[in-house]
């Protein structure tokens, strides 16, 4: 009988199979970084300034020619991830409550099937359908113009929307189309795990459903229901289709009132794609340093989903926690 | 909360308490459904100030008629009156187009008035519903129905006409042979001899069609999962086997973290990485993927299918990983000690007990996977082309999401797709029938999993 296995056994390789994603994702930091690095020592605070445009790198750059100052897109990105997380998270919450609480049998079967297969829809669909939606209703109700234009009083004032169907308001909400199906199942999750017994005493000492909601379920699922919003939030944040498609690539400054959501306010992810870019026409103009701040860019977003990662995984041990 | 009415239903008489409530509620439901018209259309304005004003009288009747009859004043219902009344006279003096403050555009009357009846209609239906089921807890619960429905209902009225649209616009120029032949936009040079003398002369290869963006976006989801399959079950095993110890506790993050980091960062590093090998050399065309066209002469792309798929499956092996774990931990406990208990290997349980019985999990995770990588574009869209020199794993990376994108910047990224940009509903559609196969059957595999043996 064969008492010791050689090293190579199933186990190892398994073992050296798994820690390919550990490798990918400190390569990615690491890649990160190191192409930050020209960035930081050459603009310094530049990079946090309120002017982007492209344009021909010199050899020898000097600071104040280049502008690739990131404050625009951070605006945006800010913009782009209120407008939509204000519209999906009552929506799911909605359709979480409606599933769980509200609803037996057929109904809820039905939501939770639906939100499945929604989910399944690809972002370059909403991408795609942004433009649609922008002819059926920004027009007529942004521009004055469009579908309803014969019974509509003529224009005040020349349209001055963006032309080629794109807006910051027409990002956030196709991006929250995208958010709805990601959100609920996550806050399903959270109010399935308040554990019933609770739930059955507040009923069966006379409180009604809406009452038991507000006093047992919500406070009793409130880390997961912030677990699903800070998810949502950094799906939101990390979402390149939509927004590139729905908002534009590329921003000059801060919109002139700065809460204009009907101007082009391109955020972070938009911003990476134009200065790595590979085939854009206009990406050809950008330069090693440019190259250089679409990663610090990168590194800013890779910050911020660790910072909430660590945030989520806390509030997963607190769950477990009060579960066991 | 439960004021619950005192005066019950006299047999014989007529109820006019009942009625006029159930009435009332009726009108706050036309009124829901006229504010998302006026949302909708710009010419269903005409009716909002009126209707808000409506809604307002019929409020403020409901408050005296429960103060004569109950003794109760609700003054919610007095507050929500006056704001109607007041939203009322603000949608009615507005001019057409609102303007002002620099802002990029013209905002119709409507918008706001729309806002302004949904958001006075919705609380007014609840509480005339509340009222009509004669204020019982019972009621109480039916009430904030209104509030739940009209949320889901607004959210999915989006998704029906997206999906709608596309399926009309999808099949409205269809043709089979835009499903039979490949896209090609090349000049093939014919050198002919005159006099001793070469001339030459180009011809154009033209020829619509999205076979390749199909086979690509198949060749994406093969790849993707041979890729992503060994990878993805293998972390969910030592994820599994080895809960607790700090190496899993790495492994775990950092494959989760892979799923919720933006793609764009893969992006950035895939593009750097595809920038590293030299012109001419093995890797550049491995990287870059190559193929040849009618001239014979080879062409480079801006990353193979390999290469695009390599970082596409890191987007999939969590998804992979997370069904393997489920799987894992769904087995029964005494199945597992008892193979152990018998004398059997670690190794031999893992591959006849674990593994097997996690299978339709792993296949569940496969598929969601697949579905992933043929949307995947957060990716791809900086590092594909057309396509149209063959499709196999060194050639040029296409996929339907691709042409889909590329359809509005066909300008912006230089490429000649020419009458393809017709038919991008066409593409949308194939790539949604792809999509949403692939989830269906993973939640039809997942619902008979739930139906299992789940120990003793």
């Amino acid at each position: 009988m064969k008492i010791k296995s050689s090293i190579w056994n199933v186990r190892t390789i398994f073992l050296i199979l798994s820690i390919i994603p550990v490798i990918a994702l400190s390569l990615i930091t690491l890649n990160l970084i190191l192409g930050s690095v020209h960035a930081i020592s050459t603009l310094g605070l530049n990079l946090f300034s309120n002017s982007f445009s492209l344009g021909i790198e010199p050899a020898k750059a000097n600071p104040a020619t280049l502008h690739y100052g990131l404050l625009p897109a951070l605006w945006g990105t800010f913009l782009v991830i209120l407008i939509s997380i204000c519209v999906a998270f009552p929506v799911s919450l909605a359709l979480a409550i409606l599933a769980n609480d509200f609803s037996t049998g057929f109904l809820s079967t039905a939501i939770r099937w639906l939100i499945g297969i929604l989910s399944g829809i690809p972002p370059v669909i909403y991408a795609l359908m942004g433009s649609v939606f922008f002819i059926w209703f920004f027009f007529p109700k942004f521009a004055g113009q469009g579908l309803s234009s014969i019974t509509n009083p003529p224009l005040p004032s020349p349209q001055m929307l963006p032309s080629d169907a794109s807006c910051t308001l027409l990002g956030g909400l196709m991006l929250a189309l995208l958010l709805i199906p990601f959100i609920t199942p996550l806050l399903d999750d959270a109010f399935q795990s308040v554990p019933a017994t609770l739930k059955e005493a507040s009923l069966s000492l006379g409180a009604n459903r809406w009452y038991t909601l507000k006093s047992i379920t919500i406070p009793n699922a409130l880390p997961g229901i912030v677990n699903s919003l800070l998810l949502g939030i950094l799906t939101a944040l990390g979402e390149a289709i939509i927004v590139s498609y729905c908002i534009g690539f590329s921003t000059r400054s801060l919109p002139t009132p700065v809460f204009d959501v009907l101007q082009r306010t391109a955020p972070l992810t938009s911003i990476i794609a134009t200065l790595a870019g590979g085939g854009f026409s206009s990406s050809k103009l950008v330069g090693p340093i440019g190259t250089s701040v679409a990663s610090f860019a990168g590194l800013l977003l890779l910050i911020v989903a660790f910072i909430i990662l660590g945030v989520t995984s806390y509030l997963q041990r607190k769950m477990k926690a009060r579960l066991a | 909360m439960t004021d619950t009415i005192k005066a019950a239903p006299i047999p014989g008489k007529t109820n006019y308490f009942s009625i006029f409530t159930w009435a009332i509620t009726l009108i706050m439901v036309a009124a829901i459904i006229l504010g998302a018209l006026v949302l909708a259309f710009n010419s269903f304005d005409i009716c909002s100030a009126p209707l808000l004003f409506t809604t307002g009288a019929l409020l403020i009747i409901i408050f005296l008629f429960i103060k004569k009859s109950l003794k109760i004043n609700q003054y919610v219902l007095i507050a929500l009156a006056a704001a109607a009344i007041i939203s009322g006279v603000i949608s009615n003096s507005l001019p057409v187009y609102l303007q002002g403050l620099n802002i990029h555009g013209i905002i119709h009357r409507s918008v706001v008035s729309g806002l302004l009846i949904l958001g006075i209609s919705v609380p007014g239906a609840c509480y005339s519903l509340y009222y009509a089921l004669r204020g019982t807890p019972r009621a109480f619960d039916i009430s904030r129905y209104p509030l739940l429905i009209f949320f889901i209902l607004s959210a999915l009225a989006a998704y029906a006409m997206i999906i709608v649209h596309i399926i009309q616009g999808g099949t409205f120029q269809l043709h089979w042979s835009l499903f039979t032949s490949a896209f090609q936009s090349q000049s093939h040079i014919i050198e002919t001899w005159e006099n001793g003398w070469p001339s030459f002369t180009t011809v154009p290869v033209r020829q619509t069609g999205m076979l390749n963006h199909i086979t690509g976006t198949l060749m994406l989801m093969l790849l993707t999962s041979l890729i992503s399959l060994p990878v993805g079950v293998s972390v969910g095993v030592i994820v599994h086997e080895y809960a607790g110890r700090k190496l899993s506790g790495i492994i775990n993050f950092s494959t989760n973290a892979l799923r919720s980091i933006s793609g764009i960062i893969l992006a950035v590093t895939a593009i750097n990485l595809v920038r590293l090998p030299k012109l001419g050399s093995f890797w550049y065309g491995v990287f870059r993927g190559y193929g040849y066209d009618v001239n014979g002469m080879i062409q480079y792309g801006r990353s193979s299918f390999l290469f695009a798929s390599v970082f596409i499956s890191l987007l999939v092996i969590p998804i992979i990983a997370k069904a393997t774990k489920e799987g894992l931990s769904s087995l029964p406990a005494d199945i597992h000690e008892g193979s152990l208990a018998l004398g059997v290997s670690k190794d031999h349980t893992l591959f006849h007990i674990q593994l097997p019985w996690s299978l339709p999990n792993i296949v569940t995770g496969l598929m969601l996977g697949c579905a992933e990588a043929a949307g995947a574009l957060t990716i791809i869209f900086l590092l594909s082309g057309v396509g149209q020199y063959g499709v196999n794993p060194l050639n040029e990376t296409t996929s339907l999401a691709y042409l889909i994108f590329d359809s509005k910047y066909w300008q912006s990224l230089g490429d000649t797709l020419g009458d393809l940009k017709n038919y991008q509903f066409t593409a949308a559609l194939v790539l949604l029938i792809i999509t949403i196969g692939f989830t269906t059957m993973a939640l039809i595999l997942k619902r008979n999993l739930a139906k299992r043996y789940k120990g003793a």
